[in-house]
């Protein structure tokens, strides 16, 4: 076999390509036709889209709508969810003091973290950092991550915790020289797309990624266009003079009888894969 | 004369385990013979399971002639080394209602065992896994190539694969345009 190649029977390129993120194997279609054509044939999610997920906080019912961003902010699908908790806001990673809780926004259950990681610099800098939720869609697994914010909003480390496997937070460095390492941009928030959770440098264009899988901290450059236009707008953060677009980007979300409510959106990934985010974060 | 007393004893258990047929001997497609615990074998391998079962197992060397030697030693080696490991402490103690990975992650050994192959050895290897139906060593092989492919480009997954790249600069480009949420440049 040496030297000629590896021909993987298509079965056996299936099962690998399937253990891949779902961008990084729809990625791979740019290797070969052969590698194409069983990604578009075999691999089910050839119609993976971005849409967006809000979450409206009101008295006397919430509610929580998905849009479909490719025809321009259609809704598609809409429902009240019975929570009897009363909050402000929703936010899936809660923290308070020294606690955390992630919440299920539909069913308002909550689940105890143990205590957040803790340093002087950032007491003293009342800057608890960004707390982000991820899914990783192929191992299945539910991650929350912590980017603190030391000064001058630099990121050497971030912390993560595993559910259902860590019994503490995991401190993953941030290697990403050669630019005087990675900052967090603390005007837009972190968010989790397809198995990775992106946040905005905050004095480059860069945008930084965290594979939720491997945990390695990636980041490329000039695509923070692409970042602003698929996610800025999504999440209403607004990194730096974005905020007029991510007001336009509510507006589209919100009608009148919603507009007394407070609105939570997120970017929300569907694809045709046995995702279990749904099943169990409403179990 | 000590010794003669001791080289009879070993054959005489050498006898003894071949007539309780603790093992069985596998051939390679280049004719070497190994030797595999024969619960080993059967509890990993739905192939080589069911040729026990059915009787088809020849005392002097069972004929897999789709495994060169170099792949059949590394599924010996992997079932022996299986025979032997405690299963690691469960993990996943807690009480957290929300799910855990469908994939069972490879142990610490199963990595050790994959991260010293070749990249030969590897696809070998996974090929051999698939053909004698030994499903953990191919979840554990797949992983491991999927742990490969992983932070390269297509270029770079054209060269460790051997592939050739047979698209056209406007085929590529049509892909590109698809691949707008795909955080990568190249």
């Amino acid at each position: 076999m040496a030297g000629e190649g590896y021909s993987l029977p298509d079965d056996l390129l299936v099962l690998i390509l399937l253990l891949l993120p779902t961008s990084l194997r729809r990625r791979f279609r740019l290797v070969c036709k052969r590698w194409r054509d069983i990604v578009n044939e075999r691999t089910p999610e050839l119609q993976i889209t971005t849409k967006i997920l809000a979450f409206i906080s009101q008295h006397g019912g919430s509610r929580a709508l998905l849009f479909d961003t490719k025809s321009g902010g259609r809704r598609r699908l809409s429902w009240k969810y019975p929570c009897s908790h009363q909050r402000s806001n929703v936010a899936l990673v809660g923290t308070s003091f020294s606690t955390i809780t992630v919440t299920n926004p539909i069913t308002g259950e909550t689940q105890a973290l143990p205590p957040a990681p803790r340093s002087p610099e950032w007491e003293q800098m009342r800057a608890p950092g960004k707390y982000a939720f991820g899914y990783h869609p192929t191992t299945g697994r539910y991650k929350v991550v912590h980017i603190p914010c030391g000064r001058r909003q630099v990121v050497n480390a971030l912390q993560v915790f595993t559910l259902g496997v860590d019994t503490s937070w995991r401190a993953v460095p941030v290697d990403t020289t050669p630019d005087g390492g990675a900052t967090y941009n603390r005007l837009c928030d972190a968010i989790s797309v397809d198995g990775w959770t992106y946040w905005l440098d905050a004095f480059s264009a860069r945008v930084m990624a965290l594979d939720l899988d491997g945990e390695s901290v990636s980041w490329s450059w000039g695509m923070m266009r692409l970042y602003q236009h698929k996610v800025d707008d999504l999440t209403g953060g607004g990194g730096g003079g974005r905020r007029s677009s991510a007001a336009k980007g509510r507006e589209l979300l919100m009608n009148e009888d919603e507009s007394n409510g407070v609105l939570t959106t997120f970017a929300y990934v569907e694809t045709l894969e046995p995702i279990q985010a749904s099943s169990s974060l409403s179990s | 004369m000590e010794v003669d007393k001791g080289k009879g004893e070993a054959e005489e258990t050498r006898k003894v385990a071949e007539a309780d047929r603790d093992t069985v001997t596998l051939k390679s497609s280049d004719g070497k013979l190994f030797e595999v615990s024969k619960e080993a074998a059967a509890r990993l391998s739905t192939v080589l399971a069911g040729m026990i079962a059915g009787g088809s197992i020849d005392d002097n060397g069972t004929d897999l002639k789709q495994i060169g030697s170099e792949a059949l030693e590394n599924v010996v080696d992997y079932c022996n080394k299986h025979a032997n490991s405690i299963p690691s402490a469960a993990l996943i103690s807690s009480s957290i209602s929300f799910n855990t990975a469908p994939f069972k992650e490879p142990e610490e050994w199963e990595r050790k065992f994959v991260d010293r192959l070749s990249h030969d050895a590897l696809f070998d290897l996974v090929e051999a896994a698939n053909f004698l139906g030994m499903e953990r060593l191919l979840d554990v092989t797949c992983h491991k190539i999927s742990e490969m492919m992983k932070g390269k480009s297509p270029d770079q997954i054209r060269e460790v694969f051997n592939i050739k790249n047979d698209y056209t600069k406007e085929e590529l480009e049509e892909i590109r345009q698809e691949l707008a949420w795909a955080f990568y440049d190249d």
